[in-house]
């Protein structure tokens, strides 16, 4: 019994991890730089949250996520500024195809607009294509759930 | 030795035959130097007396010996330790501290093991419409709202 209450015990330790939520509030506050910033100096928050390694302590699909999601924005505000070549760099560089999830079919879709202003439609497509693909699966889930 | 000699003291040969002869009156059976005359004269003399019936007392020795000449039970053999019973708890001890770990983790919302949470459909279909050619302003607006979420997510996860 004392060693079931021990388990449980570093289960909660490892779920409170002031590294972890340090990294958390990192986060958040270069989004929100972001937020108050939409020039070259607004995107200098989001490129330092990329480089950030996340603590031992984040889960893998925790530290994905947020990895994915500030690419997606940083490759947007690139792509709007007209840095097609940028944007899709960093989406490129944060897409990981072994996951199909939301945000990977957000940056999927940032990526096929990047290359579509570049004038590689034929690359763009693909890109589009594989997002609808994973969209249509979360999509029906989605839709399934709501049903219920 | 002739029944005129009773005079005589008795010779080794006498005695020896005179105590077998004791015996096989004694307990029914002959020593190996009973002479098988000597035997079958203690047999009728036996039978003569009692009809040929074991004494109580002759059969309780006899019925111990063969008690003790039969070996006893085999000692349990010692079970093996895959057999005993704090093998079995082992399992059991550690799929209950697995389930509360799940529970745990289960019960706290946000990122509980890595899972994320479940997008909208609004959000769902904005990103359909973006990557159909349509305007990607209805993704980005969802995608805020979703990272927002998000956030709360991760710090609710990760708050002590």
């Amino acid at each position: 019994m004392r060693r079931v209450l021990l388990c449980l015990g570093l289960v909660a330790c490892a779920a409170s991890d002031p590294a972890a939520q340090a990294w958390v509030d990192e986060v958040r506050a270069a989004h929100v730089a972001a937020d108050g910033d939409a020039s070259e100096a607004g995107d200098a928050s989001l490129r330092a949250a990329l480089a950030s390694a996340p603590p031992e302590g984040v889960a893998a699909a925790a530290a994905r996520a947020r990895r994915q999601d500030t690419a997606y924005r940083l490759a947007r505000r690139l792509l709007r500024r007209g840095d097609a070549a940028g944007a899709e760099a960093v989406a490129d560089d944060a897409l990981d195809l072994e996951t199909m999830d939301v945000l990977t079919a957000s940056l999927l879709v940032v990526r096929g607009e990047a290359r579509e202003a570049l004038g590689r439609a034929r690359e763009a497509a693909a890109d589009y294509h594989e997002a609808l693909r994973v969209n249509e699966r979360l999509l029906d889930r989605a839709l399934a759930e709501e049903g219920r | 030795m002739s029944d005129d000699d009773e005079s005589l003291p008795p010779t080794a040969d006498e005695l020896r035959e005179a105590a077998a002869l004791a015996a096989a009156l004694d307990r029914s059976h002959g020593a190996p130097e009973l002479p098988v005359d000597a035997f079958a004269a203690a047999g009728v003399v036996r039978y003569a007396r009692d009809g040929g019936a074991l004494e109580d007392a002759a059969a309780e020795r006899i019925l111990d010996d063969v008690l003790a000449a039969v070996p006893g039970p085999a000692p349990a053999a010692e079970r093996p330790w895959w057999k005993r019973p704090w093998v079995l708890l082992l399992p059991t001890g550690v799929g209950i501290a697995a389930a509360g770990a799940a529970i745990l983790l289960t019960l706290r919302p946000g990122v509980p093991g890595g899972d994320l949470p479940r997008p909208s459909v609004a959000l769902l279909r904005a990103q359909a419409e973006a990557a159909s050619g349509g305007s990607s302003d209805a993704l980005d607006a969802e995608l805020t709202r979703y990272r927002a979420t998000l956030h709360a997510s991760l710090e609710e996860r990760y708050r002590p």
